[in-house]
């Protein structure tokens, strides 16, 4: 909800001309400040007021837009990241064997999480990276050749079967 | 008559667990100059254990350590399946050099 307001302010906002942005500070400045009577500008109209109350808003909405994002940017290399292959391990015992995941995919997780420490031990967060999604790449192709050798089996039971 | 078929990789698997005794998927990789690679090994190293050619014993971790890692081994069966393949190709080799020459 709070988000909807934001757009649609900032809506409201790129609809009003720069000349006006002085006024409209000044009114909400004199709005907030709880005057009864304007001073340095001419009265305005309570619809004027409306829209630049609006406007006010939509400025507020901005700066916290922006001190968001600086916020955001700051804190982005400080995310906590689960295990490299903890998903792909859930996965693998949802579509293959108790023991084949755990001897095809759980050994190439092991491998790949070795790697993926090793790289950060030494500060290569980078390379870290580049192992996660390169080893996840391989384990998920891994898992589908195991998926298709065992239909293939099954196909090659089923015809030995009918004939 | 039904009789144990090697595969390259499955070959180069045997040669080194023969040659450097027991030894873990990533070693097998890092030991085979790129004729094994990491996401197909463990594939191979499934498939050869179902045939009995290789014998694979879970390695104890303390909780934490993330998943157990597995250390194979060659079995006699896979040792005789080995030399079998070998002797079949020195002979192969031998037919090729007396149809040669």
């Amino acid at each position: 909800m709070g988000r909807l307001i934001s757009r649609s302010l900032i809506l409201v906002g790129c609809a009003v001309p720069l000349g006006s942005i002085t006024r409209a500070v000044s009114i909400n400045v004199q709005i907030v400040l709880g005057v009864r009577k304007f001073v340095g500008i001419d009265s305005p109209s309570a619809g004027e007021i409306t829209y630049y109350v609006a406007l006010g808003l939509f400025e507020i909405a901005v700066v916290k837009a922006a001190l968001t994002m600086i916020h955001r940017t700051r804190t982005s290399n400080q995310r906590i990241q689960g295990l490299p292959g903890t998903r792909l391990l859930s996965l693998a015992v949802w579509l293959l064997s108790a023991r084949e995941a755990e001897r095809i995919v759980g050994q190439a997780v092991a491998d790949m999480r070795e790697e993926y420490f090793e790289a950060l031990f030494v500060g290569r967060h980078r390379k870290a990276q580049w192992i996660r999604v390169r080893c996840t790449i391989r384990i998920g192709l891994a898992v589908v050749e195991t998926i298709w050798h065992r239909v293939g089996k099954f196909l090659l039971g089923f015809t030995k079967l009918i004939s | 008559m039904d009789y144990p078929k090697l595969s390259g990789k499955e070959a180069e698997i045997l040669r080194l667990l023969i040659a450097k005794g027991e030894m873990y998927g990533l070693e097998l990789v890092k030991s085979s100059n790129g004729q094994l690679k990491r996401g197909t090994v463990y594939v191979t190293l499934d498939r050869m254990e179902d045939k009995g050619f290789v014998s694979s014993v879970r390695e104890e971790v303390t909780p934490g350590d993330g998943p157990p890692r597995r250390i194979y081994s060659v079995t006699g069966l896979g040792v005789r399946a080995y030399r079998a393949m070998e002797y079949a190709a020195r002979a192969f080799a031998g037919l090729e050099g007396a149809w040669v020459g």
